[in-house]
């Protein structure tokens, strides 16, 4: 049994086991993102077909040396159409992670520092966090428009906010401690302060954060594909490529099974990824999570 | 400490397993049933196969059953022994001269006489190898019901039918009785009883089931169709599903019979001037609406009027009445400028239905469409409207005060009777789960269900399946405004389709679709493949070389589709890759129906649309020749092909236009066919009497759901 | 106490303003003109000048602001254009397959949640505490319209046990109604239960290693007492907190259980509002889900006070 009662000093850590653990979680996860994220980015070579090529002749056939996947009720190889899914939900998926991760940061440090904005900010981030995330990435992409860029930046303004409040809960921590409290008595300015004494701490938990994010987003937009209402339908990306093998979803599965585990492979590592991070950064913080 | 990883590959492999089992579900089915091979779609196709599950008929030995072969007398008989379970019964000496001892069906016969079901001749004979005759069956089958007292109450048919009086009168008490709503043992053909014809095996069979299980009334009938009515007003929508609804609580003067053809349904009789330019209706007397109302002269010319204004086809129809009158309470005479031979066919519409409303409502509303709320839904229909909750159901109860016609069954027309209490239309927009809520019991009836599911269908032993021509796949384009307004344009499109590829890619199992560059289907006598030259080009570089003609510079072209209907949808994906190789530059743009019909209403915002179109009775009624529909046509040729056709009443004159005609719509391009597609319908087999109509999707009246 | 209780009611005030504020953002947002868009080309000058008025398209912004706090202030969520009845009548006639649904997974997740948190906090560092936090993780990563299919798959064709679509309205039968809401309440309950899952175990390892509990069991009681009667009552005050937030992510959800199980609540009438372009009743809609999500969540942290008076709030 691994003795966890040693958990003051910040160096025992690194001799404990249990960060053995952690490291593990982290190159799983990471392996998994790399691996997925090299294969899509390889697509043209990896790929066997091209994703529009359809072949009448052998629609909604079950997978088989020359279509790895299957293929869906045109033709198309699912297996490529994954692989170049992947580009599309992969770009989503770091685009929203980015954006929201620099606004939200921005706002959380502001609301963090500031008392007075706290206020203003956390109530206009409450507004925001009431309504169902799906709803309001549909909204938003129909009040928008149908494009792929309108659907990055749906996304980004349904997760902000939870970055935000993240980002201000370690604000809020790190500005109690020794090093700030110091910098302020030697005279220094709110924003170097912020920026260079709160900022650089946060990483840690920024990044724990936008892992997570990252992994929503693709679930999310995988969500939003599949019902229709992100990217024209026949564009490949994960969700409507599942979205397309519905009707025959007794006939041919596979539709929609491969493309599920590759989402589930792909958020998997996400998490184990930022779960090992977290882990090793700060237990504090294992409660916190934001969403 | 493997352990984390170790977990993961325990993960892994079990979602392997399920991968696997996954790929095997796919394909394990049901356990099969045997079901002949040659009554697949035959009209008693749930009769025989319940009947020899039953083991009461037996088919050959190469496993058929051949349901439109004569039945022999020995047969019936045992047949007859086998549904009474009587035990053969063999006396030594045979009391008919002409069935020895030795014959096959000897202890059949003899115990079949015995009973009583079946006499001999007055001279001695059985005549085991003579046919029976309709006539004959009918007077067996009543016996076997047991209604020798009832038969022998009656002195004159209740029923009509064209030759009713050929019923010999040894028959007719049990004729009539056959096509009682609670026996309904006897079926048509086409309005004969044909009562000196041979009966056939698949009548025997048929006849011999409903004794053994009459008809019930009542029950719930639950029907899943795959999309909300956009209205329930059948005077300004040409949507199917308007029209296969709307039939059950409205109805028409005239309707379809088995072959297609117009027959009377509230007309009683009708006359037609000798320079076919007068039309003389009578009414059916005593029609009430489910308001209680009586239907009269003044209901008929308000409705039809509004018909004229608000449809396409009425509009083709009135652009050449001179006048349309109540002459008195049950009288309606239309007088037209030119002669039209084919006003019933007009009247019977099935596409933008004439129906036939209450003139108050109609006085009301004005040609605004119909609310849908039981204050404004008022038919003369056997099913009266109750409510419509959107994206939920329909519901429809039977209407105790229907006037229902007294002869025979007839496709559409004839008689009417509502044995379910209440239908509920069942708005489900996933085919497989319609599909999955019949075999689950959830639903009795289910429209529209992917092609790619009827291996598994046909052999699932509670489901029967119904596979009907739906109509031809099509893209209309707009020739008003925009870049197909250049006969080159259309042309360049469709020299660069592949026809089989698109029908192939959206249909799937070839059972389920055809080429063809035909406007009217096989089976009517206005069938020809004039312009068959330009179908299925599947030339590119034709195409390119008449976008270069065309001067096409490249604009995206706006095509407007609906995922509503996947077919229209997944034809628009293939063709749209073919018409790229072309050089074409495609901007699709899909949207929900409702939404395409509002857009495409407005000549600025598409260039091409998709769509269906069943196909129908006669040629002038093709909607997208005319200038009326969408995507307004106007080609001066065509309109004096369409207006000669109208007026001329030689079948040879209007064939040979009509393949001018045909001919011109290919060359000129008003839109494109791409093949015929066929629809698969299926219902539990616990739902009985259900037979394909002519026209449309569905009917449910002389429906009853076995308990 | 009462402090903390007033500040946290007079909150609520300002969020509900901002729910209000974006509410009327989307409407606002969509370009051109919204009644044209909501009524489609075909629409006569008439009804389009009569949808104006009535959504107050013709004021001044500001004043449009107003016109529509007031409305909201009176409750008046709007009209469907497509169901042609008051958005918050649609939305009662469809608010008992949501409830039921969120209840159910609430209840399933919550089991499955705070059950499996549990056992991985005290079997910690075992095999039992990877099973169970690796089939967390795995339930965080699944998406829930994925779960739903594979499981309509399963049920619809191989084993009947629960009806793979459709709704039997309460009124038809308890038992029946559970019935058609189990699948969805389990695909929901499973995914959910992940995120309840992971709080409850560190929220419990916090709490077991506390020297109140080492206290607890030298005092001599029973290690399952002392679970349930210490650790867990102080272990709980977090895992409520995520159960509000739990709601939220059912809310969400429930747009899509609904929708692939043909379920015909509040999520699925969402998504055809928007999809048909009947934004009223879309507004509608996310402005009651998130009142209510706030509202909730405002009865958590009263919960909670009631639970812990030491925990200041900041």
């Amino acid at each position: 049994m691994i003795d966890t009662k040693k958990k003051n000093s910040f160096f025992s850590r690194f001799k404990n086991l249990k960060l053995v653990f952690k490291y593990r979680s982290i190159t799983i996860g990471l392996a998994l993102v790399t691996f997925l994220l090299l294969a899509t980015l390889l697509a043209p070579v990896l790929s066997t077909h091209s994703p529009m090529y359809k072949d009448p002749n052998n629609r909604l056939s079950p997978p088989s040396r020359e279509y790895f996947f299957g293929t869906d009720n045109l033709g198309q190889d699912v297996y490529s159409r994954t692989l170049y899914g992947g580009r599309l939900s992969f770009l989503t998926g770091f685009s929203v992670m980015f954006i929201s991760g620099v606004f939200g940061t921005l706002l959380g440090l502001i609301a963090g520092y500031y008392r007075r904005l706290d206020f203003v900010i956390m109530r206009v981030l409450d507004g925001f966090m009431a309504f169902p995330s799906i709803l309001l990435a549909i909204a938003l992409t129909a009040v928008l428009g149908g494009r792929l860029s309108n659907v990055i930046i749906a996304l980004s303004i349904v997760y902000t906010p939870s970055f935000a409040r993240v980002v201000r809960s370690v604000v809020l921590i790190i500005r109690e401690t020794v090093y700030v409290e110091a910098s302020k008595s030697i005279g220094a300015s709110s924003l170097r302060i912020i920026f260079c004494h709160i900022l650089p701490n946060s990483f840690a938990p920024i990044i724990v954060q936008g892992s997570y994010i990252f992994a929503q987003a693709v679930i999310l937009e995988a969500a939003l594909s599949f019902l229709g209402a992100g990217v024209p339908p026949w564009i490949p990306t994960w969700g409507s490529i599942m979205s397309g093998g519905r009707p025959y979803m007794t006939v041919a599965p596979w539709i929609i099974f491969f493309p599920g585990m590759v989402v589930i492979l792909a958020v998997l590592g996400l998490n184990f990824f930022g779960d090992g991070l977290r882990d090793i950064f700060d237990p504090r913080l294992r409660g916190v999570r934001g969403m | 400490m493997h352990l984390k990883s170790e977990m993961k590959k325990i993960v892994l492999s079990v979602l392997i397993v399920l991968l696997i089992i996954l790929m095997a579900g796919g394909n394990a089915g049901v356990k099969g049933v045997f079901k002949f091979r040659d009554i697949v779609g035959h009209r008693f196709e749930l009769e025989i196969t319940k009947l020899s599950n039953k083991g009461i008929i037996e088919g050959y030995p190469d496993g058929t059953f051949r349901p439109d072969a004569i039945v022999k007398r020995s047969e019936l008989a045992t047949m007859l022994v086998r549904v009474k379970n009587l035990t053969p019964y063999k006396p030594s000496i045979s009391t008919f001269k002409d069935v020895a001892t030795n014959n096959w069906a000897y202890g059949y016969i003899m115990a079949i006489q015995k009973n009583g079901l079946m006499k001999g001749y007055p001279d001695g004979t059985f005549k085991p190898d003579a046919n029976i005759t309709r006539a004959e069956l009918a007077v067996v089958l009543g016996r076997l019901e047991g209604l020798e007292n009832e038969a022998s109450k009656i002195t004159h048919p209740t029923i009509t039918a064209y030759d009713i009086n050929k019923v010999p009168s040894w028959a007719m008490p049990y004729v009539d009785l056959g096509f009682q709503p609670q026996y309904n043992f006897l079926t048509g053909r086409a309005g004969y009883i044909a009562p000196q014809e041979n009966a056939t095996r698949g009548e025997v069979a048929y006849g011999l089931y409903v004794v053994i299980n009459p008809p019930k009334f009542g029950g719930t009938l639950k029907i899943a169709v795959f999309t909300n009515p956009a209205t329930l007003d059948t005077h300004n929508t040409t949507a199917v599903i308007t029209a296969d609804i709307g039939m059950h609580i409205f109805e028409t003067l005239f309707t379809y019979d088995e072959k297609g053809q117009p027959i009377p349904l509230l007309v009683d009789s009708y006359n037609v001037s000798n320079d076919a330019k007068t039309y003389t209706f009578k009414l059916r007397k005593g029609i009430k609406f489910h308001n209680g109302n009586e239907m009269t002269a003044d209901d008929v010319v308000a409705s039809i009027a509004r018909w004229g204004r608000l449809s396409s086809t009425g509009k083709g129809l009135f652009s050449i009445v001179e006048s349309w009158t109540a002459l008195d309470r049950y009288t309606a005479q239309m007088a037209l400028k030119e002669p039209v031979s084919i006003v019933p066919t007009y009247l019977a519409s099935e596409l933008a239905v004439p129906a036939i409303y209450p003139k108050e409502i109609i006085d009301k509303v004005g040609d605004r469409p119909l609310k849908s709320v039981p204050e404004e839904i008022i038919g003369t229909g056997p099913y009266k409207f109750v409510e419509f909750v959107p994206d939920d159901h329909i519901k429809l109860i039977r209407f105790e005060g229907y006037s229902t016609r007294n002869d025979i069954p007839n496709g559409l027309g004839g008689r009417r009777t509502v044995y379910p209490d209440v239908i509920l239309f069942n708005i489900v927009p996933d085919s497989s789960v319609r599909a999955l809520g019949v075999t689950t019991n959830l639903y009795d009836f289910a429209e529209d269900i992917s092609p790619d599911q009827y291996g598994k269908l046909r052999i699932d032993p509670n489901v029967m399946t119904s596979v009907a021509l739906k109509g031809w796949e099509a893209s209309v384009f707009n020739k008003k405004q925009g870049i197909f307004t250049s006969q080159k344009m259309r042309q360049a499109f469709l020299a660069a389709l592949d026809m089989e590829a698109c029908m192939k890619g959206a249909y799937g199992n070839s059972d389920f679709w055809t080429l063809g560059p035909h406007l009217m289907n096989k089976v009517n006598a206005y069938y020809t493949d004039a312009g068959k030259e330009w179908y299925n080009q599947k030339n590119i570089e034709r195409a390119k070389s008449l976008l270069a003609e065309a001067g096409y510079k490249g604009e995206p072209i706006r095509w407007l589709v609906s995922t509503d209907y996947p077919t229209n949808y997944n034809i628009a994906l293939i063709a749209k890759d073919q018409l790229e190789k072309a050089g074409f530059v495609i901007d699709l743009q899909v949207v929900d129906w409702a939404t395409l019909l509002k857009r495409r209403a407005d000549p600025t915002l598409w260039d091409v649309f998709s769509t269906y179109f069943t196909f129908l009775s006669d040629p002038t009624f093709i909607l997208t020749i005319g200038p009326a529909y969408a995507g307004w046509y106007n080609n001066p040729t065509m309109a004096q092909y369409l207006s000669q056709m109208r007026s001329e009443t030689d079948f040879k004159t209007r064939m040979t236009i009509w393949e001018k005609a045909q001919g011109l719509f290919w060359e000129d391009v008003s839109a494109i066919k791409y093949g015929d597609g066929m629809i698969l319908n299926i219902f539990r087999t616990t739902i009985e009497g259900y037979k394909k109509p002519p026209v449309l999707t569905y009917f449910f009246w002389n429906v009853w759901k076995e308990s | 106490m009462r402090q903390y209780l007033i500040r946290r009611i007079l909150a609520l005030v300002p969020v509900l303003l901002i729910v209000g504020f974006v509410g009327f953002l989307l409407l606002n947002l969509i370009p051109g003109d919204p009644a044209l868009v909501m009524l489609g080309p075909e629409a006569t000058l008439d009804q389009v000048n009569k949808l104006r008025a009535e959504l107050g398209l013709n004021l001044p912004i500001y004043l449009r602001l107003i016109y529509w706090y007031g409305r909201l202030f009176r409750g008046d969520l709007g009209y469907s254009i497509f169901l042609s009845r008051p958005v918050f009548q649609a939305i009662l006639e469809r608010l008992q397959p949501t409830l039921l649904l969120t209840i159910f997974s609430l209840i399933i997740a919550s089991v499955i949640g705070i059950t499996s948190g549990i056992i991985a906090a005290l079997k910690r560092g075992t095999w039992i505490d990877q099973v169970a936090t690796s089939l967390s993780v795995f339930g965080l990563s699944i998406p829930s319209f994925w779960l739903s299919l594979i499981l309509i798959i399963i049920f619809g064709v191989w084993v009947r046990w629960f009806p793979v679509a459709g709704y039997t309205p309460l009124k038809d039968g308890f038992l029946k109604t559970l019935r058609t809401l189990a699948l969805p309440s389990l695909t929901l309950g499973f995914v959910s239960s992940a995120f309840i899952s992971r709080i409850t175990r560190s929220s419990m390892l916090e709490v077991i290693n506390q020297d109140y509990i080492k206290v607890a069991r030298a005092k001599g009681l029973s290690y399952g007492k002392v679970i349930l009667k210490h650790a867990l009552r102080n272990a709980i005050l977090p895992i409520i907190t995520v159960m509000g937030l739990t709601l939220g992510n059912l809310l969400s959800g429930a747009v899509i259980v609904e929708t692939v199980f043909a379920l015909p609540g509040i999520g699925q009438l969402a998504l055809s509002s928007i999809l048909r372009r009947d934004y009223s009743l879309t507004q509608g809609i996310l402005l009651f889900t998130a009142t209510v999500f706030v509202l909730v969540n405002l009865l958590v942290d009263i919960l909670y006070a009631f639970l812990d008076p030491r925990i200041k709030y900041d």
